[in-house]
């Protein structure tokens, strides 16, 4: 018995040892005789010859039985193989059918394994578009894809910051190829853009279901799935037209749906659709306070030469019908021309009355991250007294977006030219410079600071967005120091006469209705033909009012949807002083009151004042007018309120005096205003 | 002088009899009946008048003395139709400023806001005051139905009365 076992065991060894023997000579053979090292030299030649870029392989192995082994494939683009490789494969593992190998002499690929591979994202998708064609031309020819798995292990996508820092993701993916039907399944680690260094990041996972077809491909399931995020898409891909329908889930639903095991692994959104109901699946409840929801999504594009045509993408963003349409092109920079409304099916009666209907565009051109380019928007708001047809615009000089730690984006740009138009009023602003930081790790308010230039000055401020619902609510403190008051002319047309550097401080929010307010101080300016002043300079022949140099001029001031005005004007002046209130209501009508003291010089160039000093008193240093004001801005009714001074004349002239001095007036007044 | 006095008297009287027209005569009709307290006949003249003469001279106080009557009966609708005319063809009347406060008082009825604000803005907007020594300013109509109307306007409000009694106080 111990003897069978002996010879046994040297029968094992002998028969082991012809067997790695038998490999190796077999892989010997196989590596001289079907891949010597011209082959490689040849693949590479062949690539030369059809592809623009380049590709170098460092050796090319037999490793029995029925797989071929490419180390250090580089595939380097047009600019050829002196600049760094646009993709590097560590190993490429072909598999072979080895029976058609062995019986037809046939190399029919039937998997391929790739471990180990980097590329930068921008260069690589480069390189593939260059080079798509020759390589799927290349890889039918080895291979008709009957029954065909691809693996990707250990890949790593790199991609730069506009700050220098490049950002790592890697990707595991499968796919498998059978007659004509395709699955893809794998998951992209994505890092976390706030902590570059770190390992921390998210996780996507990915399935792709679908089958080649004679001139494209159906797609019968791409699924995306994160910790917060999940949508599908169906469609097919035709005529290098892709059409895509689906929806876009991204909130804190799926985490909460994990945690009940009680229901099916399907999001509620979709089982809304469907129509069954939460309740009956032992479903949470649905929340509809989600940060986004994208649903019915319904997606037509075109891939052109060197543009992608988007045809029409259509959704419902948290339930608002949204829809797009426009290009973006590719060549001779990224640049795009796109056309957003919402509510776009609704009857033209129905939509002038719906104030979450909306028109936008954004055009401009991308160069080194940031934006050149216009982007506008045109609504309707809904007034105190009837709605009102707004426009907004922005023309950005490289709009910018840079990730900072803790969840922070930082917002700059060069220039930005601002407009708004609201009924027949036009304003105008133009911020150099701006810088800002957006806090949006934030659950619902999301913290912004911020500070520009303003025509020489300096804007600065702080505030916060809350996303809890549509339309954002918006709350803003700022200020503004030195800044040249005349440019702000379209800010608020009385500027245009008013030069001098002004300083504020302003809040604006837009809770309950829309109102900025705050104080206003400029020192040291003057006032040139300002309509008030004008009017009386021409009306009592004051030319000295014509030009009004001030040592300050302060004021408060609020804008809300029912009034605008200077709800406290102080103006300190050698010829003059001013103080009191000012409003223009939404529907037209001025309320005032103004208290105006005239020093004597003035009132001694008017020759309409002269004989009320005689009358008065040479004592007189100064008189003050206390006044009111109301009607429309056009055509102002005038109240003299009671003072010392009108007292002391009423007292001296006779009432058939007051009343043709009343006469004239109105005469005048109405003169001057037609 | 007496002698000049007679003749101007007999000269008028002619002038009457033989030269005044009908949508005149229609007018004065009206007035006498609503004087006598017939309502109803001073209507009917105005309505003849203003179908037979619509661009007569007196035209926008026949509307208005017809609104007075259709507001009087509380017919509000044909009220509202005569007194949006006198505010829109007859803007330089005397009764085109009183026709505001029946207006108003019928959108406030309604709770038509947005005509309230309107007639206000309008009110407010009618007169340019200059008052530098008085407080207000007085306008007066004594309308074909024999209604005294007055109007004080002061800086920031008008106050309407008809025969001596506040009838709508109208702030702007």
């Amino acid at each position: 018995m111990i003897c069978l076992r002996k010879y046994l065991f040297r029968i094992i060894i002998v028969l082991s040892v012809i067997f790695v023997l038998a490999y190796f000579a077999t892989a010997l053979f196989i590596n001289k005789k079907f891949f010597p090292p011209s082959l490689k030299t040849e693949i590479e030649q062949y690539f030369s010859q059809n592809l623009p870029g380049k590709i170098s392989i460092a050796r090319i192995t037999y490793s029995p039985f029925n797989r071929v082994i490419l180390s250090q494939a580089r595939f380097y683009d047009s600019g050829g193989g002196g600049s760094a490789p646009t993709l590097i494969i560590d190993k490429l593992k072909i598999s072979f059918s080895l029976l058609r190998f062995l019986s037809a002499g046939e190399l029919i690929v039937t998997d391929i394994k790739i471990e180990g591979a980097g590329a930068d994202i921008f260069l690589c998708a480069a390189f593939l578009k260059e080079n798509m064609g020759p390589l799927l031309a290349f890889l039918a020819k080895l291979t008709p894809p009957d029954d065909l798995a691809v693996n990707l292990e250990k890949i790593n996508l790199s991609f730069s910051l506009p700050d220098g820092r490049v950002l790592n993701a890697s990707v595991l993916t499968r796919l498998r190829i059978r007659q004509r039907d395709v699955l893809v399944k794998g998951s992209l680690k994505i890092p976390n853009i706030f902590s570059a260094g770190s390992k921390a990041g998210h996780i996507l996972k990915f399935k792709f279901k679908g089958a080649l077809e004679s001139n494209g491909v159906r797609i019968d399931d791409l699924e995306f799935k994160a910790d917060k995020l999940f949508s599908r898409f169906w469609g097919f891909y035709e005529n290098s037209t892709l059409q895509l329908n689906g929806f876009f889930e991204l909130n804190d639903f799926l985490k909460r749906f994990s945690e009940n095991k009680t229901g099916s692994n399907f999001p509620a959104g979709l089982f809304r659709r469907l129509g069954w109901r939460a309740d009956k699946l032992a479903l949470p409840q649905r929340q509809f306070n989600t940060d986004l929801e994208i649903s019915d999504i319904s997606w037509r594009m075109k891939f052109l030469a060197a543009s992608l045509k988007i045809q029409s993408l259509d959704f419902f963003l948290n339930n608002v019908p949204i829809h797009i349409a426009g290009d973006v092109f590719f060549v001779p920079a990224v640049s795009m021309d796109l056309k957003f409304s919402s509510y776009q099916d609704q009857l033209k009666q129905a939509r002038i009355r719906n104030y979450n209907a909306f028109d936008a565009a954004i055009s401009g051109t991308l160069k080194d991250w940031g934006f050149y380019g216009k982007i506008a928007s045109e609504f309707r708001r809904k007034g105190a007294n009837k709605p009102s047809a707004e426009k907004a615009e922005i023309i950005f000089d490289n709009l910018n977006f840079k990730p900072l730690d803790k969840k922070v984006l930082e917002i700059n740009f060069n220039g930005a030219d601002l407009s708004y138009w609201a009924q027949d009023n036009f304003y105008n602003v133009f911020l150099d410079n701006f810088s800002s930081e957006l806090d949006y790790g934030h659950e619902i308010k999301k913290p912004l600071i911020f500070d520009s230039g303003i025509y020489g000055g300096i804007l600065s401020g702080r505030g916060q967005i809350d996303t809890s619902g549509l339309p954002l609510k918006l709350r803003f403190d700022f200020r503004v120091k030195d800044a040249e008051a005349n440019k702000l002319a379209l800010v608020l047309e009385h500027f245009s006469k008013v030069h001098g550097k002004i300083s504020s401080r302003l809040s604006y929010d837009n809770y309950d209705g829309s109102i900025l307010k705050g104080g206003m101080i400029m020192r040291d300016g003057y006032l040139e033909n300002f309509e008030f002043f004008k009017w009386l300079a021409d009306f009592f022949a004051m030319p000295g009012l014509s030009r009004i140099e001030f040592g300050r001029l302060s004021g408060a001031f609020l804008v809300d949807d029912e009034s605008a005005g200077m709800d406290i004007i102080d103006l300190d002046s050698s010829q003059i002083s001013l103080d009191g209130y000012f409003r223009q209501l939404e529907n037209g009508l001025v309320e005032s009151r103004l208290s105006l003291g005239l020093s004597r010089p003035i009132l001694e160039g008017s020759p309409k004042f002269r004989p009320l000093l005689s009358i008065l008193g040479n004592d007189i240093e100064s008189l003050v007018f206390d006044f009111q004001l109301s009607g429309l801005l056009s055509a102002m009714n005038f109240k003299w309120l009671e003072s010392d001074f009108k007292q002391r004349l009423k007292a001296r002239i006779p009432d058939f005096i007051e009343r043709a001095i009343e006469r004239n007036v109105e005469q005048a007044i109405f003169d001057i205003a037609h | 002088m007496r002698i000049k006095i007679t003749f101007l008297i007999i000269f008028l009287s002619v002038s009457l009899a033989y030269g005044a027209s009908e949508d005149k005569a229609l007018y004065f009709e009206g007035i006498k009946s609503a004087r006598s307290g017939n309502l109803d006949f001073a209507f009917m003249s105005f309505h003849m008048l203003l179908e037979g003469y619509p661009d007569s001279k007196f035209a926008p106080d026949t509307l208005f003395a017809s609104a007075e009557y259709y507001f009087s009966i509380g017919d509000y609708k044909d009220a509202r139709l005569a007194l949006e005319k006198i505010v829109s063809e007859h803007a330089d009347s005397k009764p085109h400023l009183f026709a505001f406060p029946y207006l108003l008082l019928m959108a406030q009825a309604r709770n038509d806001a947005a005509a309230v604000r309107d007639i206000k803005k309008q009110v407010a907007s009618s007169k340019q005051l200059v008052l530098l020594f008085r407080d207000s300013k007085e306008y007066t109509y004594h309308s074909a139905l024999s209604k005294k109307y007055k109007a004080v306007y002061f800086i920031d409000h008008v106050d309407f009365y008809i025969n001596g009694d506040l009838f709508a106080k109208i702030p702007f």
